[in-house]
């Protein structure tokens, strides 16, 4: 039983107490839980059968004899107030850890923010923060009815206020499904790219020095914002209209526009990676976006050969057993737990 | 190219759906029973997640608990619909008496693995447990009963239910 599983039981049975008779922001909350992960799902599930199947117990003391054993065990067992307690201030501190994502990002955002001229000198609007870790996705409706979804290992902001309504992406991926409301723009801000949209629903993937932005509905508006050739330009270079089943990229101060499946672009939501002729290591580095243990690879020769596939992003073993039965690649775990990429030794 | 998925169908168990799904505790553990297989646990799991990310918002809000218990009862009757025709005598048949007893056995086991984790419990917890998922008491006549607060039978509630739920992780969700 992992620290982690434990972690996710007593939090699980929080919630099956706490259910009863709870109210409409608390069964948010729960909703809200359940949302974290598959793992989250199934723990619940679990716990929720226990919950269930402990009505028929028999052979148990009745009530009242209940009651005289726990009422004796008083002037004995002092410690016993420690147990229950034990698994909230380990739960808390999960949960601190996970949402408390703040002041790196938070900084940076505002820092963002600021270098575009964006943020009017008002107060700050209430703002939220979301953050998924290895492996995890999270959904998140609005107020406005918007729902943003969270791929794996990201994070962002969400500052909605009366005048407008602002994502602030700390890194990863997301897909956002916008509610229209012409009066209130959406915009999500991504290193120095500004994407604007009035109902629509587009995916941003955020890497390190390029932003993606890819179209399934209606229309964007992406703009790179100064940097790199356009850092000093007076004047920033103007957006760019992007459609459906169009992608572009903002890096360096530039928007490059091509044709993209926005399908195969949001398959991440199914769980579903989709590659077309990609090389090993790029198709490596998506699965590796999912995995906390990276896969190296130990043999150049590979790294370049192309693969065309669908395989479940959580799944890279069966991607790496697909390497081996098409005689690619074979692969070996290092006592470190290093998983090494070879070429195939002929026979 | 789903190699996994797949694989998985292959093992899956070829017998109709003996649940009759009318308790969801029976329901639940069935389930758990059937998911005693880590890989068909995982993706099972995945995809009840996946329609609660899809539900609306103001559905789920109503009554999460009935609505992923509902997303549980129709994986379980998909999983079963979905296998494939010649995989199964198909008549209607009642499930075979070795399907029946092996499930009792696994239950029986369940409920002295239950019994077991009581036992080993604090007397007052144990005494909570059992006043409010046995003897169906509300918070506040077990808290009026062991002179204790409401708050600490809900504690005592959430730590019992975690030492049950742990003494039956095997099966109740695989371990890692």
């Amino acid at each position: 039983m992992s620290r982690r599983r434990e972690l996710l039981a007593a939090e699980a049975a929080q919630w099956l107490t706490a259910l009863e008779g709870a109210d409409a922001a608390r069964r948010e909350q729960f909703a809200q839980w359940l949302r974290t992960s598959p793992e989250h799902v199934r723990e619940f599930l679990a716990a929720a059968a226990v919950w269930d199947s402990l009505p028929g117990v028999s052979a148990q003391p009745s009530a009242a004899a209940l009651v005289r054993l726990a009422s004796r065990s008083d002037n004995v067992v002092a410690l016993e107030g420690a147990h229950p307690g034990a698994a909230n201030p380990k739960a808390e501190r999960l949960g601190r850890w996970r949402w408390g994502w703040a002041a790196a990002a938070a900084a940076a955002a505002l820092a963002l923010a600021a270098a575009l001229r964006l943020l009017a000198p008002v107060a700050a609007p209430p703002t939220m923060d979301y953050v998924t870790e290895v492996g995890e996705q999270l959904s998140v409706s609005l107020a406005d009815g918007s729902m943003i979804t969270l791929n794996t290992r990201s994070a962002l902001r969400v500052a909605y206020s009366e005048a407008r309504r602002d994502v602030y992406m700390g890194g990863g991926e997301a897909l956002f499904e916008v509610a229209e409301d012409s009066a209130r723009p959406f915009r999500v801000f991504a290193d120095s790219a500004l994407i604007e949209a009035v109902g629509t629903r587009f995916n941003v993937r955020k890497r390190p020095g390029e932003v993606a932005v890819t179209v399934l509905e209606g229309a964007v508006d992406v703009s790179p914002g100064r940097s790199g050739a356009n850092a000093a330009a007076i004047q920033p270079p103007p957006a760019v209209r992007v459609v459906a089943d169009q992608q572009a990229r903002a890096a360096e101060g530039k928007v490059v526009l091509v044709d993209r499946d926005a399908s195969a672009v949001i398959a991440w939501r199914e769980r579903r990676l989709v590659f077309d002729a990609l090389p090993v290591r790029d198709v490596l580095a998506e699965f590796d976006r999912y995995q906390a243990q990276p896969v190296v690879i130990a043999d150049p020769a590979i790294a370049a050969l192309p693969i065309s596939g669908v395989f479940r992003s959580d799944d890279r073993e069966s991607f790496l057993q697909f390497l081996d039965q098409m005689g690619i690649a074979e692969h070996s775990r290092r006592p470190d737990g290093v998983i090494l990429l070879s070429a195939m030794e002929r026979r | 190219m789903s190699t996994v998925r797949e694989a998985s169908a292959k093992q899956r168990p070829k017998r109709p759906p003996p649940f009759a799904a009318s308790q969801y505790g029976r329901l639940l553990a069935f389930l758990n029973m059937r998911l005693a297989n880590e890989q068909d646990a995982r993706e099972l799991a995945q995809e009840a997640y996946l329609r609660l990310l899809r539900a609306t918002r103001a559905r789920l809000i109503e009554d999460p608990t009935a609505y992923l218990f509902r997303i549980a009862r129709n994986l379980l009757y998909e999983w079963y619909v979905s296998l494939p025709p010649d995989s199964e005598p198909l008549s209607g048949s009642a499930p075979s008496a070795d399907l029946a007893v092996e499930e009792q056995a696994a239950l029986a086991q369940h409920m002295d693995r239950l019994e077991d984790a009581l036992r080993r419990l604090s007397p007052k917890c144990r005494a909570v447990v059992l006043m409010h998922r046995r003897d169906g008491m509300t918070y506040k006549e077990i808290g009026a009963a062991l002179g204790i607060s409401a708050s600490m039978v809900k504690k005592h509630l959430a730590h019992g239910l975690v030492s049950c739920r742990l003494a039956c992780a095997d099966f109740a969700g695989a371990e890692r």
